[in-house]
């Protein structure tokens, strides 16, 4: 069965697209069959993986408002992965999806056609609590939230939560909150392990691991039109997305990490 | 709550804007083309299988939509009731949840 996991928080820069590239470029590593689907319209995942957004012919704009079928759009990268791109229009695609009944199923519906081709599709969701993060948390059965370990990012997780807990009720009663994974992480700060430790004391999320360290090599990737694992090699940064990945295959991604709470004891 | 004194300032959740009952204060309607509040005692949750649409409603105006209908929960497992769907007005295919 396939595995639908949204990537969402609406802080921008913990992170989110670098992580979707990543697990999916581990993901496809491991010989699975990844989409990976990009609702931002800043663009970046698409950016990120070596394509043009200003020259794309059909993007998720076109997509969501049911004008083309999602199988249209597709794009293969260099990675072995398929990309659903988008394009600057998806900020226009907001507005006209708030006049539709169902226009929180728009993206589950698009899905369905070509979902069973994948067995994982990851969805970047645009740092906002706006439709199509709504719609993202709607197809999705599990939820990721990326976390830089800081006090603002901190202060969004609540209102995150607040969101999921909507879509549960009204639209995807099944869905999961896998865990935070932090992001950016520094483990020499004592901020970074207090941050995670009253995340997983107030909210009792999961804390997934290994955490992702802070590297440069994350920011110089996307000018290579391809994720850290093909850019980056061996370094810290993507052997922590393998493990990360691997670890979301086999379960054991989602137990909570003593070593990055351990600021609590 | 947090031991740490560092977060006392992190809201707990859904404690930043006043709540009234059955009314959508935060705005969400607008993200959700399906009702917000929360299903009282004595409501209906009309679910259709074409919009995906939940929709709250009455008893009353549930078996106006009901007017006719067809139901086969032994056959249909997820959507067993054929009746209109509130949200899209067509006569499609839903499930029934009795609050």
């Amino acid at each position: 069965m396939t595995r639908i996991i949204a990537i969402a928080n609406q802080k921008g820069g913990v992170a989110k697209t670098t992580t979707v590239a990543s697990i999916g470029a581990a993901l496809a590593e491991m010989g699975q069959r990844v989409l990976l689907v990009d609702l931002d319209p800043q663009a970046c995942l698409t950016f990120s993986l070596g394509q043009d957004p200003e020259t794309l012919e059909f993007s998720m704009h076109d997509v969501l408002l049911g004008r083309i079928s999602a199988s249209m759009a597709v794009l293969k990268t260099d990675e072995d992965m398929t990309l659903l791109p988008a394009t600057i229009d998806l900020a226009g695609t907001e507005a006209q999806l708030l006049t539709r009944t169902g226009r929180e199923f728009a993206l589950r519906t698009a899905l369905e056609d070509i979902a069973g081709e994948y067995d994982t599709i990851l969805l970047d969701c645009s740092p906002s609590l706006g439709v199509l993060t709504i719609n993202a948390l709607t197809a999705a059965h599990e939820v990721l939230i990326p976390l830089q370990c800081e006090t603002l990012s901190h202060r969004g997780v609540g209102q995150l939560l607040d969101t999921i807990a909507d879509v549960r009720r009204i639209t995807n009663r099944d869905l999961v909150v896998l865990g935070v994974l932090p992001t950016l992480f520094d483990a020499r700060t004592n901020h970074s392990r207090a941050v995670l430790a009253d995340i997983n004391d107030r909210y009792g999320l999961d804390i997934l691991g290994p955490a992702i360290p802070r590297s440069i090599r994350f920011a110089e990737a996307p000018a290579a039109g391809r994720s850290v694992l093909a850019s980056g090699g061996r370094i810290k940064g993507a052997q922590a997305y393998r493990d990360l990945a691997r670890g979301l295959v086999d379960g054991t991604a989602t137990a909570a990490q003593p070593e990055l709470i351990g600021a609590r004891a | 709550m947090t031991s740490n004194p560092t977060f006392d300032r992190v809201r707990p959740r859904a404690a930043a804007a006043p709540t009234v009952a059955g009314v959508d204060v935060q705005g969400k309607s607008a993200l959700f083309s399906g009702d917000v509040v929360t299903p009282s005692l004595g409501s209906v949750v009309i679910t259709c299988s074409e919009c995906h649409v939940a929709t709250v409603a009455s008893y009353v105006r549930a078996i106006q939509c009901a007017l006719p209908s067809l139901h086969l929960l032994g056959v249909r497992r997820e959507y067993p009731s054929w009746m209109r769907c509130p949200a899209c007005e067509e006569r499609h295919w839903v499930k029934l949840r009795f609050h």
